[in-house]
């Protein structure tokens, strides 16, 4: 037995696993207050990982490219809310639905954008696979396991933001008013909470993670304008396994998808690495409809 | 006779196209504009495969695009084995694409909205996963080609336009199974569980049976324009059938409106001829597709064939005002069109 691998295979499984988490977070925070599912969400986060990408290449710093690339996913996220998404909180089907037309300009904007006009200074982005350079070029070794630094900071800042976020709904009101609109939006108006606010700003929030999970991805996985096709996937497969709408679900439910991943990666078959994730989700709701854990019961629509 | 009469007056839109349709390709000039009528028709049948099942049983499943590749490989390999050819592969490509939608959809039809979006989505990108790795029997990531045209009774239909004839006759027939089936005994028990499913499983309706069947009509349809979609391009790989093109299906029947008969129709039109008219490179057809997409949810809820249905009957509606003779008045939308995702009208509310 090998455990050198083995053992490897555990700390990948780790640090993927923690991307996955803050990548699907979002999906379930927003579903579990206005029952909406934003279809571009791997859209922005691979959005993200292109501006990060056009920073470095410009000379930036690590942490510069990824902060200006959330904050800038933040913005373009908080204005598809304002303008398009808040109309549909009646209907969240057409939320839905508003998502997945503007996942296609999202991506035809990746790839070549808008009917020819890019943002020029951002250079050519399109079908050629990215990798962003890393920050810190180091490695330790323990044993025979190799933990590269930068591995270790993507972990350290999804486990980070994690916490953060779950710290901000435990103890602040902000985050109580979050969980009151959770739980009964109706009720949270008539005590007076903003549930506008709350959608909105988590919206925002969420998909800002996923921003930081692309960009985190970005340096550890080549990827290209389409790679949201499939880290999509992922992170419903997260979600749905998780429950969605709820968090912890969610945080388990990454570690597994990530672990099910790297084990089945490294020990079995490479080329159906996607079916795993693909076979989970059919597995999971066919023996537990509604998800591993408890989450908030899908109607029809 | 006179009952057969007044369904023809009653739905004279739908006649006119049937009498105007087979002469669109004298209309057209380039070989390119010959090949567009025949996607027109195969998008047609595929968007309507996905309006029967959503005007009937409002179920969102993101696997046509999946069960076209079914029907679309099955003829594939069919004619590469055993050499069948177009007209014995349709009932292969029919059967095999509903008992895989069948098999899909009996288990996943457990789950509700957006969990049963997921299990189908799921589905369609295994199946392109299979459809990559199964080289042996697929071609793999390559896909597979096929050379011989249809013929029936010796005639070959060799260029584009017999073959949008023929295509036509499918298409037509796809628009008369949806009025068919939700006149017949068996649409009605669908449309009761689409209306109210707790009333009519407590009448006694096996409701996840009912809609398992719809489906696999639906399905059905969807393999045949999947043959019909092979015998167009002539060769066809994987990637074409995930997910992500069911979503193809998805937006035309959305941009189109389930409300009425025609709007699938008015759907696939649309998607075919407004890149083509306006120059669109394929790159960018997403995106105009997307913006579309927006729009008609935002401005247009119900899609544009009410819009179209309505704007044809004024117009004629003027016309015969002008001419003279008793007024009309117009034909008012019913409530259940107003919306593309009407509320239910259950016992809860």
């Amino acid at each position: 037995m090998d455990w050198d691998t083995f053992f490897q295979q555990w700390i990948n499984a780790a640090v993927l696993g923690g991307t996955y988490c803050i990548l699907a977070i979002g999906i379930t925070l927003v579903f579990g207050l206005a029952r909406m599912i934003n279809f571009s969400h791997a859209a922005f986060g691979v959005f993200a990982g292109f501006i990060a990408f056009t920073m470095v290449g410009n000379g930036s710093s690590f942490w510069m490219a990824l902060i200006v690339a959330t904050l800038s996913t933040c913005v373009l996220a908080f204005l598809l809310q304002k303008a398009l998404l808040e109309r549909t909180l009646t209907n969240p089907m057409n939320g839905f639905i508003i998502s997945l037309g503007f996942l296609l300009i999202l991506q035809a904007f990746m790839v070549d954008g808008i009917f020819g006009w890019k943002l020029a200074s951002l250079g050519n982005w399109g079908m050629d696979v990215h990798l962003i350079p890393a920050a810190f070029s180091g490695r330790w070794e323990v044993g025979g396991v190799i933990i590269t630094h930068q591995r270790a900071l993507n972990f350290g800042i999804a486990i980070g933001l994690t916490l953060l976020l779950l710290a901000v709904l435990q103890w602040t009101n902000f985050g109580r008013s979050v969980r009151a609109t959770a739980e009964d939006i109706k009720g949270s108006q008539i005590v007076g909470v903003d549930t506008n606010a709350a959608i909105s700003i988590t919206f925002v929030f969420g998909t800002g993670l996923a921003a930081v999970a692309g960009v985190l991805l970005g340096t550890v996985i080549p990827f290209h304008a389409y790679s949201g096709h499939q880290l999509l996937i992922k992170a419903f497969a997260v979600t749905v396994i998780g429950g969605l709408g709820n968090i912890f679900g969610t945080i388990v439910a990454a570690f597994i998808l990530a672990t099910v991943e790297t084990m089945g990666a490294a020990y079995w078959a490479p080329e159906w690495v996607p079916a795993y994730s693909l076979g989970f989700i059919i597995i999971v709701l066919l023996i537990k409809p509604a998800g591993l854990f408890k989450g908030v019961a899908a109607e029809d629509f | 006779m006179s009952r057969l009469s007044s369904i023809l007056t009653r739905n004279w839109l739908f006649v006119a196209v049937l009498v105007i349709a087979p002469f669109a390709p004298l209309f057209t000039s380039t070989e390119r504009m010959k090949s567009n009528l025949v996607l027109i028709t195969v998008y047609v049948v595929l968007a309507n495969s996905m309006a029967l099942l959503f005007r009937n049983a409002r179920l969102l499943p993101i696997m046509h695009g999946a069960l076209m590749g079914v029907g679309a490989y099955t003829a594939a390999i069919a004619s590469d084995r055993w050499d069948v050819g177009f007209w014995g592969a349709i009932p292969m490509a029919a059967a095999l694409s509903a008992l895989v939608g069948g098999a899909v959809a009996y288990p996943a039809f457990r789950t509700k909205g957006f969990y049963l979006f997921m299990v189908t989505f799921a589905a369609a990108e295994f199946f392109v996963l299979l459809a990559d790795n199964f080289d042996s029997l697929t071609g793999g990531v390559n896909g597979m080609v096929v050379t011989k045209r249809p013929s029936i009774f010796g005639l070959n239909f060799d260029n584009r336009q017999s073959l949008y004839e023929l295509f036509l006759a499918f298409a037509i027939l796809s628009v008369v199974i949806i009025w068919a089936l939700e006149k017949s005994p068996f649409g009605r028990r669908v449309i009761s569980v689409r209306d109210n499913e707790p009333l009519a499983e407590s009448l006694g309706t096996n409701t996840r049976l009912y809609k398992v069947f719809v489906f696999m009509i639906s399905a059905s349809m969807a393999g045949v324009a999947g043959v019909m979609w092979l015998y167009h391009l002539r060769s066809i790989n994987p990637d074409m059938f995930g997910g992500f093109a069911s979503f193809v299906v998805i937006e035309m029947v959305i941009i189109g409106g389930v409300g009425t008969l025609v709007g699938p129709t008015v759907g696939a039109l649309l998607f075919v001829l407004l890149p083509e008219k306006a120059h669109v490179p394929p790159d960018q057809q997403p995106l105009l597709f997307g913006a579309v997409l927006i729009f008609v949810v935002v401005m247009m809820p119900a899609g544009l064939g009410p819009g179209v249905q309505d704007g044809v009957r004024n117009l004629l509606r003027i016309a015969g005002n002008l001419i003279g003779g008793p007024e009309k008045r117009p034909r008012e939308v019913p409530a259940d069109e107003s919306e593309p995702f009407p509320r239910q009208r259950g016992a809860s509310d």
